[in-house]
């Protein structure tokens, strides 16, 4: 964080919704990011990014300023996530609504956004395998290259714990990579209707 | 076979030291199934984790989080007050029963009875005396200082009710306490 984050930090502190608004722009994108790859809905990634903010919003008073707000701000999002997954049964995963921002680069290349929609679908496949207390060890720790204490800390867990679940999920991740080769429908063969 | 501990290693990696690292390659060398696992976490790594996309909300988030903040403190100080009011009924409610438990342990129905009936009767005999009281002076009193009393009365009755919905309306919009 930034002299002029901390500042805003402070003015927000004191009552300022300017400022935390300023902070919501600087910090939208890990958050709606991290609550996409737990949610795997647009949708529900944007309500949940939008309830993490209100609630570190109504939790300021009680941030401590020794801790990174990142490192605050998406343990709280984690939680959240985790918790909405908990109480839904089965995951969604919608990838015909991937978020527009998947593609970096504007020029229209059907080849590389359909290449680029299904890289992202496939991960977002691996990752809804995943229970979601290890999708979040595993997103914090790629996407975000928190170090397993952070981890431990933003998720609540002991440091021996997120071990033994990036261990799990990992495990998991590297055997469902080979799955679509595995699973992959067999050649039909001569003469065989295509029906079938 | 027993692959541990090299499983665990194929994903801790970096940080083997060097008589590990040497373990889990001799250990690959004869174990496909670890090979085979060590083969596609590379590749994962390589291809999805090592430089994963950090995915953006639709344009607007800031916009629309203003708008929900609106709506969200609006929602809050509402429950608010409702919780307040809530709480206010519900120490209302326990006083007064804690009043009649206590006149049930300490009197008898019977005195009850009578209490009731001596009040109704001595607030019946009040009123008429008050009635007559006021009659009187009215009727003594020049009309001007009458009429003057009277809208003194209404304004002071109007002001109260005025006071009192207000005090709702600003509860119940607002909230009892500000973040």
């Amino acid at each position: 964080m930034n002299n002029l984050e901390a500042e805003w930090l402070q003015q927000a502190i004191h009552g300022d919704d300017n400022a935390f608004s300023l902070i919501v722009e600087t910090y939208q994108r890990p958050v709606y990011n991290l609550c996409y790859r737990m949610l795997g809905d647009p949708q529900e990634a944007e309500d949940a990014a939008q309830e993490t903010f209100w609630r570190a919003y109504q939790a300021l008073n009680r941030y401590d300023q020794q801790r990174p707000f990142a490192t605050w701000l998406l343990s709280i999002a984690a939680h959240y996530c985790i918790d909405q997954q908990r109480k839904r049964r089965f995951p969604t995963l919608a990838l015909d609504l991937l978020p527009e921002e998947t593609i970096p680069d504007a020029t229209p290349n059907p080849e590389k956004v359909f290449l680029e929609l299904e890289h992202q679908g496939q991960i977002q496949r691996l990752l809804a395998r995943l229970s979601p207390p290890d999708r979040a060890a595993i997103i914090l720790r790629y996407w975000y290259q928190f170090s397993e204490e952070e981890i431990a800390r933003s998720l609540s867990l002991s440091i021996s714990a997120v071990k033994s679940r990036l261990f799990r999920a990992r495990r998991e991740l590297a055997q469902a990579y080979e799955a679509p080769a595995a699973s992959a429908l067999p050649e039909r063969r001569k003469n065989e209707s295509p029906a079938l | 076979m027993n692959h541990q501990p090299y499983e665990r290693w194929i994903f801790e990696s970096d940080s083997l030291t060097h008589a590990e690292q040497e373990a889990l390659a001799t250990h690959l060398a004869t174990c496909k199934e670890c090979a085979r696992l060590r083969q596609k976490w590379s590749q994962l790594e390589e291809e999805a984790l090592s430089s994963p996309v950090m995915l953006a909300p639709q344009p607007g988030f800031t916009r629309r989080w203003r708008h929900s903040l609106i709506e969200r403190r609006q929602r809050e100080q509402r429950r608010q007050a409702w919780r307040f009011f809530l709480f206010l009924v519900a120490a209302t409610t326990l006083v007064f029963l804690s009043l009649v438990c206590i006149l049930l342990l300490t009197t008898s129905p019977t005195e009850w009875i009578q209490a009731a009936v001596h009040t109704l009767a001595t607030t019946a005999s009040t009123f008429a005396a008050a009635r007559g009281l006021a009659f009187t002076w009215l009727s003594l009193a020049p009309a001007s200082l009458n009429i003057i009393i009277g809208i003194a009365l209404g304004l002071s009755f109007s002001i109260l009710v005025l006071i009192w919905t207000f005090a709702i309306w600003k509860t119940a919009l607002t909230g009892v306490w500000n973040r």
